[in-house]
């Protein structure tokens, strides 16, 4: 029914899926935002988690506020995304501006070996990533984003309108297994920590252990409920994104969202179903 | 000399095509490609991450 494609990197996702190859795709949230500002006929249907973002920084080095990182190098996923406005909205509330720190764009899976090697001072990037350089032992917490941007929006779930205009029922079911799954995560531990076991081995390919850590330590370090298009989360991303100068503010909320699929996130119930190897 | 570097070049151009076929394009792929109930694919791009 829908074909899972694992990208590694967030401009090779967005080409495919500027070229239809991909129907939907998780993608990050102000890049969805800007595509469609420039005219690119996509719509925002759902959230893909919610928090889910650490910055870590090198167990030695002294960094250990956030205004510690002035004048330092910080790896991010993409200039259009969530974790590049995070860091301008810190910043901001301490008086600090974007270019007093040095911003390298670079593939996620590529975050822990920088960050081990010191070629970077920071990275910032969705789990397991950040994670795996604790679990590693040379990467130290310096905030998780539910202790700064709580509720923290990273990827989205977009959808060609074509797609939505011709095939709204596959979407529909796309967006209600999702949602379904979010709930089913996040009712029990032991759904997680089975989650943990197919995902790494048949989708991430990662360590299932890893994923068991990202999942549990702490249980909210990332969330899958709660995960409905709002406005308001939204038009504070695009404020930000806007005075950061990486968004220009020209899509309204109706053009880049359709929140229609998921009225009411409280009638989604939770799968019944466990995983047996 | 210049027969075997042309042989080479070609074989490696024609390799490349081969395996470019195979893994990105899936030409040679055996079983039914994912598709939903109206015959059309759906494919849903991710990065392995949270």
């Amino acid at each position: 029914m829908f074909e899972p494609v694992r990208f590694n990197g967030w401009p090779e996702l967005k080409e495919a899926f500027l070229s239809d190859y991909l129907q939907a795709a998780f993608i990050l949230a102000p890049m969805a935002m800007a595509l469609r500002e420039q005219g690119v006929p996509i719509k925002i249907v759902y959230l893909g988690h919610r928090d889910g973002t650490t910055m870590m920084v090198h167990k030695d080095s002294y960094i250990h506020r956030i205004e510690d990182l002035r004048g330092k190098k910080i790896a991010i996923p993409n200039r259009f995304s969530n974790q590049r406005l995070i860091i301008f909205r810190a910043f901001k509330q301490r008086g600090m501006r974007i270019d007093d720190v040095a911003l390298l764009e670079m593939p996620p899976p590529d975050m822990p070996a920088v960050l081990q090697v010191r070629a970077v001072d920071a990275v910032i990037t969705g789990e397991p990533y950040s994670a795996q350089t604790e679990m590693d032992g040379y990467g130290r917490i310096l905030f998780m984003t539910k202790d700064v941007w709580p509720e923290f929006i990273s990827c989205v779930l977009a959808v060609h309108e074509k797609t939505i205009r011709d095939n709204r029922p596959q979407v529909q079911r796309l967006v209600d297994g999702i949602a379904g799954s979010g709930k089913w995560l996040d009712q029990r531990m032991d759904h997680r920590m089975q989650a943990a076991a197919f995902v790494g081995k048949n989708y991430y390919h990662q360590h299932p252990a890893l994923l068991r850590f990202v999942l549990s330590k702490p249980p909210d370090r990332v969330k899958y409920t709660n995960l409905r298009v709002c406005r308001n989360d939204f038009e504070e991303i695009e404020a930000l994104g806007v005075e950061s100068g990486i968004l220009k503010g020209t899509a309204p909320f109706e053009d880049y969202a359709d929140p229609s699929f998921i009225e009411d996130e409280t009638v989604i119930q939770p799968y019944n179903w466990e995983y047996t190897r | 000399m210049r027969r075997l570097v042309l042989l080479v070049v070609f074989g490696w151009i024609v390799f490349v095509t081969v395996l470019h076929l195979w893994l990105n394009l899936h030409v040679f792929d055996a079983g039914p490609r994912c598709k939903d109930k109206e015959g059309s694919e759906f494919r849903v791009g991710f990065l392995p991450v949270t």
